[in-house]
């Protein structure tokens, strides 16, 4: 498939909403101070909200929407034609239970659709083309990207929105609370006393072209795969991580060996880590760095993907690839060591980025510069 | 784009009554095995409609899933909403369960698919963008069970003022399937083979494609499509009768009343609420 080439970008999450604040967190690791949220049952959470830098004008989604649009130059013939994509699970909940707590005699989930969040930001921003919701939990915006570089490669479109946002809401704090998949602590990738992930809050865009122009694209999206372990709801096998991977830079047209990093799903959790961990091990072992970067925005569940490429890439313009706060010590073999400062990154090369989800759902992309 | 095959579909429409449906009994029923344990009814609703879809076809576990739906598990994610909002516990494995891949995840569980599994939601012309995941996205010679699942959440006149619909609209649980492949088999009896998919941006759009569509093939309009061209239609088309209930996914369930009574080479036009169109151009047999 015909790389696509990574126009534009913005983001707004707890680090800050421009790139110089995300590079320099990410350089310096800054990390963003939690808010303390409580779950269903009363018990106290952390989460890392959106810096209130974000501001003005509409809503986060629309505000990194409108930037990376504005940024990749495009006419509102482009903008009303082009296809829009959103990975997201949290999806409009938030509006949802601010309803539901406005009027509780109305049913729950009044005016539900679960394309209503993208369908009211095109319409905002008078986005007339197609719109895809994809919700595959975890991985939802990396399946978005995906989908987007295939119709761009078709010929179908010549730009592609992509966007990805989460937002706190009650549901997803209890939900994960009751999974005991939540710390109370920090946040620490493949770390042997990893105990859990931290949520977190963020909104991004990218705009992809079906041409290069070399003098402004931030990356190319050369390709990755996607595929569904149905084993366990929750868990994936080292063994199918793997071949996802493996299938990820067959896609891309590069083997293992060209890679100068991975940056690593790393949720925090005892066997999500353990699971990619030892895939990586026998996939990467020490051939290239390896970087996880929840730490600095929380798990931004379905937008993940997104948030953490786009953080990749503002932070490989300066060449730098961010280090993993929070590891400490390995687990046990076989186990990876995420680089624990940050370091300069070759100006081109190819990255690997993982993003896995519940129901067994695993996508792994591959960018380069 | 090389044409995606249809093997096998299943349209299955269960008008709602009072209390909902056993599909745990409708699954054993009709397909001589019951669902897993712990899942939703919307899930078995999938489950029903994809069984039925494929029967004793063997897959390669390589099959993609892509599933669209307007509501998604709503019973289940509306209940979960109230428990988080009063102060309840919420239990583990329904949270799970109400992450919308979890469909998917399950068919793909039961059928022993690894391929890419999607969730992929519209608000316009949802069965139609669904598809066009399946064309943009599928491999030569790879399959895809592809699926419309919406469910009904009780009590009805909740659920219908939740949807904004009258009183008195009808309500059903619905499950459209159809199995895809890329590629035609060339084969007399193969399968009825899709071989376009094209967007149109609005209404004068499609009045000016209908007026210079070829002459040597026949035109349906879903009931959205022949509400938005009225009655001044520049050609002859056949319109497809709307479905009894007002939830659900009105474009699959044509779509696949229209793919069941294909005769030759043929278009059908949906139209969504905001005036956009799709367009599908299909024939009985590989070009």
């Amino acid at each position: 498939m015909a790389p696509a080439f990574i126009r534009s970008i913005a983001l707004e999450s707890a680090l800050g909403a421009d790139p110089a604040t995300h590079c320099d967190a990410l350089r310096h690791q800054h990390l963003p101070r939690p808010a303390a949220v409580t779950d269903s049952t009363g018990q106290t959470w952390p989460l890392l909200r959106l810096a209130a830098a974000g501001g003005k004008g509409g809503s986060p989604l629309a505000r990194v929407a409108a930037r990376a649009l504005d940024d990749a130059g495009l006419t509102a013939t482009q903008r009303g034609a082009m296809p829009v994509f959103l990975g997201s699970t949290c999806l409009d909940m938030p509006d949802h239970e601010q309803a539901f707590a406005a009027r509780p005699d109305q049913p729950a989930l009044m005016h539900a659709h679960c394309g209503r969040t993208l369908d009211r930001l095109c319409t905002t921003l008078a986005l007339a083309g197609p719109q895809y919701t994809f919700s595959t939990a975890c991985s939802s915006a990396a399946n978005a990207l995906l989908h987007a570089q295939a119709m761009l490669a078709a010929g179908a479109a010549d730009h592609a929105l992509v966007l990805g946002v989460e937002l706190q809401n009650q549901l997803t704090v209890s939900g994960f609370a009751s999974l005991l998949l939540l710390t109370p602590d920090a946040l620490r990738p493949f770390d042997a006393d990893r105990d859990g992930l931290i949520l977190g809050e963020a909104a991004g865009a990218v705009v992809l072209a079906r041409t290069a122009d070399p003098a402004q694209d931030w990356a190319r999206l050369l390709g990755g795969a996607s595929g569904c372990e149905a084993g366990s709801p929750t868990n994936s096998s080292p063994d199918f991580l793997r071949r996802i991977m493996q299938a990820a830079l067959a896609s891309a047209g590069i083997s293992r060996d060209e890679l100068i990093a991975v940056k690593a799903h790393g949720t925090g959790t005892p066997s999500n880590d353990a699971a990619e961990g030892a895939a990586l091990a026998t996939l990467i072992g020490g051939r290239c760095p390896i970087t996880a970067l929840k730490p600095y925005f929380g798990h931004t569940l379905g937008a993940c993907g997104l948030i953490e490429l786009i953080g990749l890439l503002m932070a490989w313009r300066q060449d730098l690839l961010p280090g993993t706060p929070g590891f400490r010590s390995p687990d046990a073999a076989p186990a990876i060591a995420p680089v624990t400062e940050s370091r300069s990154l070759p100006a081109s090369g190819a990255i690997l980025c993982n993003s896995f989800g519940f129901g067994g759902n695993t996508t792994s992309l591959v960018v380069q510069r | 784009m090389t044409p995606l095959t249809v093997l096998a579909t299943s349209a299955l429409e269960l008008l709602a009554d009072d209390a909902p449906l056993d599909l745990n009994a409708r699954l054993k029923a009709e397909t001589g095995r019951a669902g897993p344990r712990r899942v939703s009814r919307f899930v078995r609703l999938a489950l029903l409609g994809a069984r039925r879809c494929v029967g004793a076809t063997p897959l390669p576990s390589s099959t993609a899933v892509y599933l669209t739906s307007n509501t998604g598990p709503v019973a289940d994610t509306a209940e979960l909403l109230v428990q988080a909002a009063t102060g309840q516990p919420l239990p583990p494995v329904r949270f799970v369960n109400v992450s919308s891949n979890m469909v998917s995840y399950y068919l793909a569980a039961e059928l022993g698919l690894q391929g890419s599994n999607q969730v992929v939601m519209s608000r316009d012309l949802a069965w139609f963008s669904l598809l066009e995941t399946a064309w943009f996205n599928l491999p030569p010679g790879g399959t895809a069970l592809v699926g419309a699942v919406e469910e009904c959440a009780w009590p009805l006149a909740a659920h219908r003022q939740r949807l904004g619909l009258p009183a008195t609209a009808a309500l059903a649980d619905s499950s459209h399937w159809l199995l895809l492949r890329r590629g035609a088999g060339g084969t007399p009896g193969d399968g009825t083979v899709i071989t376009q998919l094209a967007r149109l941006s609005n209404d004068a759009a499609a009045r000016q494609w209908l007026a210079s569509a070829p002459r040597n093939a026949a035109l349906t309009l879903s009931p959205m499509a022949a509400s938005g061209i009225g009655q001044d239609c520049p050609v002859h088309t056949d319109n497809l009768e709307a479905s009894d209930a007002a939830n659900g996914l009105a474009d699959a369930a044509a779509g696949l009343a229209w793919l069941s009574r294909l005769s030759g080479r043929a278009y059908l036009l949906d139209r969504s609420a905001s005036g956009r169109w799709g367009v599908i151009r299909s024939q009985p047999e590989a070009p």
